[in-house]
């Protein structure tokens, strides 16, 4: 559909002007969402993060350098803040206070949490002399609006990006079908599994009264491998065509269920969006607080953590989710010097067996803290914590077991089908992921790549599930 | 060239034995110096030497180098 | 990475472009092809069409022609509750009338579905075609849930006929190759069994666990009485229909009396019948009005052949086929009665 066109008319550009037929792709394509708000906060955005970029590169006055950076953050926030955060915010605060919205719902903060992330690191690099200003507008705008990574990443840094949209190479064959094949792999996480997961999920987590502790616990986990499946999906559709033209975005997931500990695990999930909380309000709040050794580390943590919350959204159960996470690396880092002891003393601190112990306690602490991430409510939050291990049903709500799709119905063998369908959909994830890791698809002989394209293809066409879920990630 | 004094104290932080520490060598590729790490190790050459880095130069060092660099400009 | 200052776009030979041109153009035709071949293999060793869900006969077997007699409908007509395709009423009005019968009703349809669905089959050639189309009078209560503007089948459709112009032309493709269905190919493996399996199975409401009792309970939750929602649908799909020639004719649904009468209270039963009664008084003065043909189904039903409050059994599967065999065969004029309730 789309990317088609837009690869041949990217072909036949000289190269001169391939950067403006992405450009002119990528605004299309966000117009194409009907929320012209968006585009205007884009635009500006843009314009101010190019004009100040080159202002703070240019200037030598220190203080004066200091203040076009602080303009250009506050700038940035700003716009993300009315954006996205006026409403939310005077919900929280005065509940009765209703703004004329003019129409607008959650899919009017489609992108514009991520694209301001990425203008502040870009100001940031330029302040620190890291990156060099884009003079370029036209590329500079694109590097903040490349439609693949547009509506929900990943943040891509100015050292990666831009010396790609410096040289925009033509077309690659091999890189347009390890695109191509990368995004369908990305759909198929998508529509396949995340999708097939949802269900379920949502039965449970929207009525938690109406389940048994399994049933929180079950829904949990799945909630975890759905989330992951979803986003993990969409950055691979995103890499993918970027791929097809030729520039490659970062990395976003790293297998990070098979993290060893909450560090680990950080530095496997959401990976452009980690590192960009890690470089820019942890390290300078870090460092601005060494004098005070572990405290100070606890406390930018904690104000890391809370800050990852809330952008996700402006709610109390994301703040939970946030401050848990910051929780959990506090008490690591304070426990550490101890921890090593222990081990040692115990002599399991070489123990073949210690790599796995770490990565299930670590799985379930990051699945414990998803509870806050999914439910509705604190209060439902806090149900299902509180119940997590309660014994039978009380009670099973009407509307649940007519529509069949709760994990009680699967134990009777009422949606077993479906159950069944999301076991196969699930085998293929794991296949697939260890082909990815084991094999070089483009190096295997020509009818096993391509039995190996067709079964995909297969897998998308009789797995896929109909559902409006959207992506999680969407809503950020 | 990274000297002598300013290994010790970061072997010192780190708790190990001995590693290579080169100009070129990034702190990512010290075993315990991660970002979690980070801030302990810087002041703990702050006070091993004292003097004090500004937060910026401590944002901009890269490679150990730097850090050689910046900690000989200090004690000029 | 490579940077082209040329115009010209493949920095490769043309033999080389033409082998990418050559790869791009043979691999969806060799999937097709193996699916084609698959497909054939499939349909000759297995009698898929016995292992179809019913209702998604009306989106398969959309471009069959239907000059016949066109059952469209919610679950009242959905046949749900007997033990073989032998029992329903489309069966046997097929085998009394001798006229194709064509059963696309959809189990909780909802009014946006039926439109959808009448233009479905008068854009697929549907013409001079007589449709009958079952309405329950407590269809024009004011129920508590809000009824989806888009339908309740809507997945349903855009599954088997997609929405919009690329996935449409996609599903045209994949309809003939039933192999790609996954229903379908479950329903085979496991030979699916769609009538006679628990509950949905001939059954009598009153002597056979609690189903109707519980549903009646969920039915007296959901009803609000008071004002009636609007009959305007009806109108806008008898012009539809119109159109094409195609003749539309509503069979107005029974309702259980006795078992109102059973569960609930003297008051509210006699409520409940003052509605009801009210409720069918408008239908039939709104169709008249619109010049629609009906067939008056109520009082026409005995207590044995519910299931529950509206939905019918085998036997009460029998009584459908004859009453609409009447109207068909013009052995009956359209029926006018009321029925007063005593209060």
């Amino acid at each position: 559909m789309f990317v088609p066109v837009v690869l041949a008319a990217y072909q036949l550009m000289p190269s001169r002007w391939r950067w403006a037929v992405l450009l002119s792709a990528s605004i299309a394509f966000y117009a194409a969402l009907r929320m012209p708000l968006l585009v205007v906060a884009w635009t500006f955005v843009v314009f101010t993060s190019y004009w100040l970029g080159g202002r703070i590169y240019d200037e030598s006055n220190a203080i004066k350098k200091r203040t076009y950076l602080w303009a250009g953050v506050a700038a940035q926030i700003v716009i993300l803040g009315s954006i996205k955060y006026l409403r939310p915010i005077l919900r929280l605060i005065a509940p009765g206070f209703e703004i004329p919205t003019g129409g607008m719902n959650w899919v009017s903060t489609l992108g514009i949490s991520y694209y301001t992330l990425q203008a502040v690191s870009y100001l940031a690099d330029v302040y620190l002399g890291t990156a060099e200003p884009e003079r370029h507008l036209g590329r500079f705008a694109l590097y903040l609006g490349f439609f693949p990574k547009l509506l929900q990443g990943p943040i891509e840094r100015a050292g990666d990006l831009l010396p790609q949209l410096r040289s925009l190479g033509s077309f690659n064959y091999p890189n347009v079908r390890s695109g191509a094949l990368l995004f369908c792999w990305g759909l198929f996480k998508k529509v396949a599994v995340a999708n097939r997961l949802a269900p379920f999920v949502t039965a449970v987590y929207h009525d938690p009264h109406g389940y048994n502790g399994i049933s929180l616990i079950a829904a949990t986990y799945m909630y975890a491998l759905q989330i992951l499946a979803d986003f993990s999906g969409y950055t691979d559709m995103a890499l993918g065509v970027a791929l097809m033209f030729n520039i490659r975005l970062t990395e976003n997931f790293k297998y990070p269920y098979f993290a060893t500990s909450i560090a680990d695990f950080w530095r496997r999930w959401h990976i452009s969006f980690s590192r960009w909380i890690l470089d820019y309000i942890f390290k300078p709040l870090q460092i601005e607080w060494r004098n005070a050794r572990t405290i100070g580390v606890v406390g930018a943590l904690m104000v890391t953590f809370l800050f990852s919350g809330l952008w996700h959204d402006v709610a109390l159960t994301f703040m939970v989710w946030g401050l848990l996470h910051g929780a959990f690396l506090a008490s690591s880092v304070m426990l550490k010097p101890w921890r090593e002891r222990v081990y040692r003393k115990i002599g399991v601190a070489n123990h073949p067996w210690r790599p796995a112990f770490q990565r299930i306690i670590t799985f379930n602490l990051v699945a414990f803290a998803w509870i806050f991430f999914r439910a509705r409510s604190i209060a439902d939050s806090w149900y299902v914590v509180t119940h997590l291990f309660v014994g039978a049903a009380t009670r099973i709500s009407y509307a649940t077991t007519v529509r069949g799709g709760l994990l009680g119905a699967i134990l009777n063998g009422g949606s077993a089908r479906d159950f069944a369908m999301l076991g196969i959909a699930m085998m293929v994830w794991f296949l697939g992921s260890t082909f990815r890791t084991t094999i070089k698809i483009q190096e295997q002989p020509i009818w096993l790549r391509w039995s190996m394209y067709y079964a995909l293809i297969l897998a998308l066409v009789y797995l896929n599930a109909y559902d409006d879920v959207g992506f999680v990630y969407f809503q950020f | 060239m990274i000297k002598p004094d300013l290994k010790r104290v970061i072997l010192q932080e780190l708790k190990l034995d001995d590693w290579q520490i080169e100009d070129e060598t990034l702190a990512a590729e010290i075993p315990g110096w991660d970002s979690l790490n980070h801030a302990n190790v810087i002041f703990a050459v702050e006070k091993a030497f004292g003097v004090r880095f500004s937060n910026m130069e401590v944002l901009k060092l890269n490679k150990l180098g730097d850090l050689q660099r910046l900690l000989d400009s200090k004690l000029q | 990475m490579m940077s082209d200052s040329s115009t010209s776009n493949f920095k490769k030979s043309p033999a080389d472009a033409k082998h990418i041109v050559a790869k791009v153009v043979l691999f969806p035709l060799l999937l097709y092809g193996f699916v084609v071949l698959a497909n054939t293999v499939f349909v000759h060793l297995v009698d898929w069409r016995a292992y179809q869900n019913p209702e998604e006969r009306l989106l398969w077997d959309l471009d069959l022609p239907k000059t016949g007699l066109v059952i469209l409908g919610d679950s009242v007509f959905s046949s749900s509750y007997v033990d073989s395709p032998t029992q329903t009423f489309s069966f046997l009005l097929q085998q009394s009338s001798g006229k194709e019968v064509f059963n696309g009703a959809l189990q909780g349809a909802d009014p946006p579905d039926y439109l959808n669905a009448a233009e479905l089959l008068t854009s697929s050639g549907m013409k001079g075609a007589t449709v009958v189309l079952d309405i329950m009078p407590n269809r024009f209560l004011e129920f508590n849930q809000v009824e989806n503007p888009s339908g309740n089948q809507a997945r349903r459709f855009e599954r088997l006929l997609g929405h919009g112009s690329v996935s449409s032309l996609l599903a045209e493709i994949r309809r003939p190759l039933v192999i790609l269905d996954p229903e379908i190919l479950m329903n085979c493996l496991i030979r699916k069994k769609f009538y006679g399996v628990d509950p949905y199975r001939n059954r009598v409401w009153d002597k056979d666990g609690d189903l109707a009792h519980r549903r009646f309970q969920v039915f007296q939750q959901q009803i609000a009485f008071g004002s009636l929602r609007s009959f305007e649908w009806v109108g806008e799909l008898n012009s539809l229909l119109r159109r094409n020639d195609d003749k539309l004719v509503i069979f107005v649904s029974p309702v259980n009396e006795a078992l109102i009468d059973t569960y609930s209270s003297k008051e509210y039963a006699a409520r409940c019948h003052v509605e009801f009664s009210k409720v069918h008084q408008s239908l039939l003065t709104y169709l008249d009005s619109q010049g629609i043909p009906y067939i008056d189904g109520s009082n026409q039903f005995e207590a044995e052949d519910f299931v529950d409050l509206v939905h019918v059994n085998a036997h009460g599967e029998r009584r459908i086929a004859e009453l609409i065999d009447r109207y068909v065969t013009g052995k009956s004029p359209v029926s006018a009665s009321t029925h007063q309730y005593t209060q």
